[in-house]
């Protein structure tokens, strides 16, 4: 293969590895009865792996396929970067489109190596809070919680404003609806509090490519540094067969200069470079080449721009645990905050030590209930799917979450377990409940119960109104017992602004006796 | 090939005028009137000796249901496709086999060729209200019902059958499979829609509803040919039971905003949607903790379909049957007649009652 087929080729990879990736994304909506693993790229992930593996003390099957990934970067070193990551390509691609040579600030390559560090010591001590800056779990969260709830409004809008004045086009909004609607497009609208947050730091994320192309993997990405790390001592490594004549335009076209060329000649550094190979067709004296064999094949023009140092590690150490420290001294870690309601079954299940943040969950939850937290949890759980039962409900035929979390953070229940599994509690207002402070007839909340016995009783009352009329009421009381915290009488209720019953996290009586 | 500027420049105008376009129609849109399905062509007189083998008819005793006073006898004369002379109003059909009575209740009540003519456009709507439950639970209609009556439709040359409702929790796809109707209908050539959300339109209500002014319902329930509203019979703690006036509470925009007032406005629902036939679903009737279920000791086998165009007609026959209420005693019926949808005074109406 010539040199520009290679380039070719890790273009039309990239292509295929985006568009897979947003492939699987989509038809999440379609839950956990895909024949494809909805959840391929997160098993691929080295650092949501083994982060989640070290802070839950466990070893998470379906998480080692990232075994293969670590070998895959031993061998190619950063490939993974530069012809697989689907963010990166969307920063190639998404690019102000004549790079100027970037300044390679060189201290700024290692922030990189201390969060990934910092991960690491925390994940030692059990936590996971920075996951959300994994490449694959902020794409993932961004889309599912912002970018393709607004491509739906979209998608309804453009057909409620066409559907009476274009009658031709007909067919074509039956073929959406009929076909995509709950497999690529969700069932429902669903509503996200943190949408419009957490499009800006994608955005932000975007954007920081004017100051540096690819300014993201080249300084911050953790993931990044995970093969970084392996591509100093990876088999396959760029270098220059030949002395050339600096003419530096392998370094003009690199987009994470890995390359420099100043008067000492040319050199490279392989924990940066994602092997893109845009260098090969640049240079006009095919001088560059990618040639297996280790370090000791490929000693011409190597360059380290960071050398990690011990005051690197002590110090990501110390930041862990002075951070992880100030997380338990916040309220949550002495007692959960009242709207703190996790999927089913996540609660009991060490549940922050295993959430990567890469809001699967939220994605195929399909009423929407599932959302990434503000601080519920905690600062320590920012971004850690939560309830929000106002704006959605857990449906009672609907398991999806724990069938879809890679990292069993919410258990695999089956449909009954799942029905069993008390996620919360709901109390009635009486203040505010129509038939208890208003005196007309509403039983919203007890059609909706889903408990095959009904956790919402009524009680049969005559009053008599202020005008003097005789009224007769059922008023609602929750049966706490029966209660599984679903939320949908809440998100049914019809009263507006908040509803008069509300899901708290899960009462737990001490037991009697 | 024109430049990005002028692209951007013209699709900016496009986008601006379908708009404007839009927001023209819909001030200018004429407000829809409240046409109730045009009524059914004259009946053809299928001989009842075509249901089946143990016919028999009978005019059911005003024990069961005197007729109150209370309903204008004016009103009586505004139901729906009222039958000829010698046609019964209300058919009731009993037997083990859900297919075969759904046969035998369309034939009492005059053949699916009275209801159906060839190349028409047919909906059907049974009570798809949830995804939680298989039919054995009783809270969705059965399917052997709805593909039969499917079948039916299609034997009597319809164009196309389709089959929709939107529940009220859990997604209609799985609602769809998880009650067994999706399965069923295709199996006999039926189409499953999903509810589309573009295709609500708001409707003015005429001066008979009391409650309601105007509401979003599904324009294709107003412009099908036919509609066959299938609901099944279960108990609901409000409304007490919820049967075919209720069940249209699926084809129309935010049913939840219907619960302020909700026997009053379920009754105002039959002002504007008018099925052309309502078919009771008593296979299995669910006694309590509904309309959701769950709970098998809460269902009872009934093995019975209960048909009539007239939905005041069939709600209050089933309700006396499966529940032993008295029609009055639910509101969204009493007020149904007392607004001329309907009636029960059975007394003075001819129930034909088939045994397959």
């Amino acid at each position: 293969m010539n040199s520009n087929r290679w380039r070719r080729a890790r273009q039309i990879t990239q292509i295929i590895s985006t568009a897979f990736f947003f492939l699987l994304a989509f038809l999440t909506y379609r839950g956990f009865e895909s024949a494809l693993p909805l959840d391929l790229y997160f098993r691929l992930d080295p650092l949501a792996a083994f982060g989640a593996m070290l802070a839950a003390r466990l070893v998470i099957a379906a998480m080692l396929l990232a075994l293969a990934a670590i070998a895959f970067g031993f061998v190619f070193g950063r490939a993974w970067c530069g012809w697989l990551c689907p963010l990166g390509a969307l920063l190639d691609w998404i690019s102000p489109r004549a790079w100027r040579v970037a300044q390679a600030h060189k201290n700024w390559k290692s922030v990189k190596y201390v969060l990934l560090f910092v991960i690491f010591f925390a994940a030692l001590l059990g936590n996971l809070s920075l996951m959300i800056l994994d490449p694959i779990t902020l794409l993932n969260r961004t889309f599912s919680s912002a970018f393709f709830p607004a491509l739906n409004v979209v998608v309804v809008s453009t057909e409620i404003a066409l559907y009476p004045i274009a009658p031709p086009l007909h067919p074509f909004f039956d073929l959406i609806e009929q076909n995509w609607r709950g497999t690529i497009l969700p069932a429902q609208q669903t509503f996200y509090q943190l949408g419009w947050v957490l499009a800006l730091v994608f955005v932000g994320v975007v954007a920081l490519n004017w100051a540096a192309p690819r300014f993201w993997c080249r300084y911050l990405c953790p993931l990044g540094a995970v093969y970084a790390l392996q591509a100093k001592i990876s088999w396959l490594r760029p270098r220059a067969v030949k002395d050339c004549s600096h003419c530096a335009a392998c370094m003009r076209v690199c987009p994470t200069s890995a390359i420099a060329v100043t008067k000492d000649g040319f050199s490279v550094d392989p924990a940066e470079c994602v092997v893109c190979m845009d260098c090969l067709p640049a240079c006009p004296e095919s001088v560059i080449a990618f040639q297996f064999g280790g370090r000791r094949s490929a000693v011409g023009g190597q360059r380290s721009d960071v050398d990690l140092t011990r005051r690197h590690l002590i110090g990501s150490a110390l930041a862990s645990i002075g951070a992880v420290a100030l997380f338990r001294t916040a309220p949550s870690a002495s007692r959960d905050d009242p709207w703190l309601i996790r999927p089913p079954g996540a609660r009991e299940n060490n549940f922050l030590a295993k959430c990567i943040r890469c809001a699967e969950c939220v994605k195929v939850c399909p009423t929407g209930v599932l959302q990434p937290s503000l601080f519920e949890a905690g600062l320590e759980g920012f971004w850690s799917p939560i309830l929000t039962t106002r704006l959605g409900y857990c449906d009672y035929s609907c398991n999806a979450c724990g069938q879809v979390c890679p990292t069993g953070a919410i258990p695999p229940l089956t449909l009954e377990q799942k029905r069993q599994s008390i996620i919360g509690t709901a109390y009635i207002d009486e203040n505010r409940c129509i038939p208890w402070a208003s005196y007309r007839p509403c039983v919203v909340c007890e059609e909706m119960c889903p408990v095959p016995d009904k956790a919402i009783k009524l009680e049969p009352v005559d009053l008599i109104s202020p005008d003097g009329k005789k009224v007769h009421v059922q008023r609602p009381r929750v049966v706490t017992d029966m209660c599984i915290g679903c939320g949908i009488c809440e998100y049914k209720c019809p009263l507006s602004a908040t509803a008069a019953i509300r899901v708290y996290a899960p009462m737990q009586l001490p037991p009697i006796g | 090939m024109i430049s990005r500027r002028e692209f951007i420049r013209r699709s900016i105008l496009y986008a601006l005028a379908i708009a404007s376009g839009n927001a023209l129609v819909s001030c200018s849109q004429p407000a829809p009137t409240a046409t109730p399905i045009p009524p059914t062509a004259a009946p053809t007189a299928a001989p009842p000796a075509t249901v089946a083998q143990s016919t028999t008819t009978r005019v059911v005793s005003a024990t069961i249901a005197p007729a109150p006073s209370t309903i204008a006898q004016g009103a009586m004369t505004a139901t729906p496709s009222a039958p000829a002379a010698g046609e019964p109003y209300l058919a009731v059909a009993r037997g083990a086999r859900p297919a075969a009575i759904t046969r035998a209740v369309v034939d009492a009540l005059g053949g699916i060729k009275k209801f159906v003519k060839p190349g028409n456009d047919v909906i059907i709507k049974p009570n798809i209200c949830n995804a939680q439950n298989g039919p054995e639970y009783a809270s969705t209609t059965n399917p052997e019902v709805v593909a039969e009556l499917v079948k039916l439709c299609l034997e009597a040359g319809a164009k196309r059958v389709r089959v929709m409702d939107q529940p009220f929790s859990g997604t209609a796809n799985i609602a769809y499979v998880k009650s067994g109707i999706r399965d069923a209908v295709e199996k006999v050539g039926g189409e499953m829609e999903l509810m589309n959300s573009a295709k609500y339109v708001a409707v003015n209500f005429p001066a008979t509803a009391r409650d309601i002014k105007s509401w979003k319902i599904y324009q294709d329930i107003l412009k099908a040919d036919v509609v066959i509203n299938v609901p099944i019979a279960k108990h609901h703690g409000s409304a007490r039971l919820t049967l075919a006036m209720k069940g249209l509470m699926g084809v129309i925009t935010n049913p939840g905003g219907i619960h302020t007032a909700l026997d009053q406005r379920i009754a105002d629902l039959s002002t504007v949607i008018k099925p052309t036939l309502n078919i009771v679903d008593g296979v299995r009737v669910l006694m309590n903790h509904g309309p959701t279920g769950g709970n098998l000791k809460d269902v009872k086998i009934a093995n019975t379909l209960i048909a009539s165009f007239d939905p005041v007609a069939v709600d209050a026959y089933a309700a006396q049957i499966f529940f032993s209420k008295k029609p009055q005693d639910i509101a969204y019926i009493k007020f149904g007649a007392e607004m001329g949808l309907g009636r029960y005074d059975f007394g003075n109406l001819r129930v034909k009652e088939v045994a397959v």
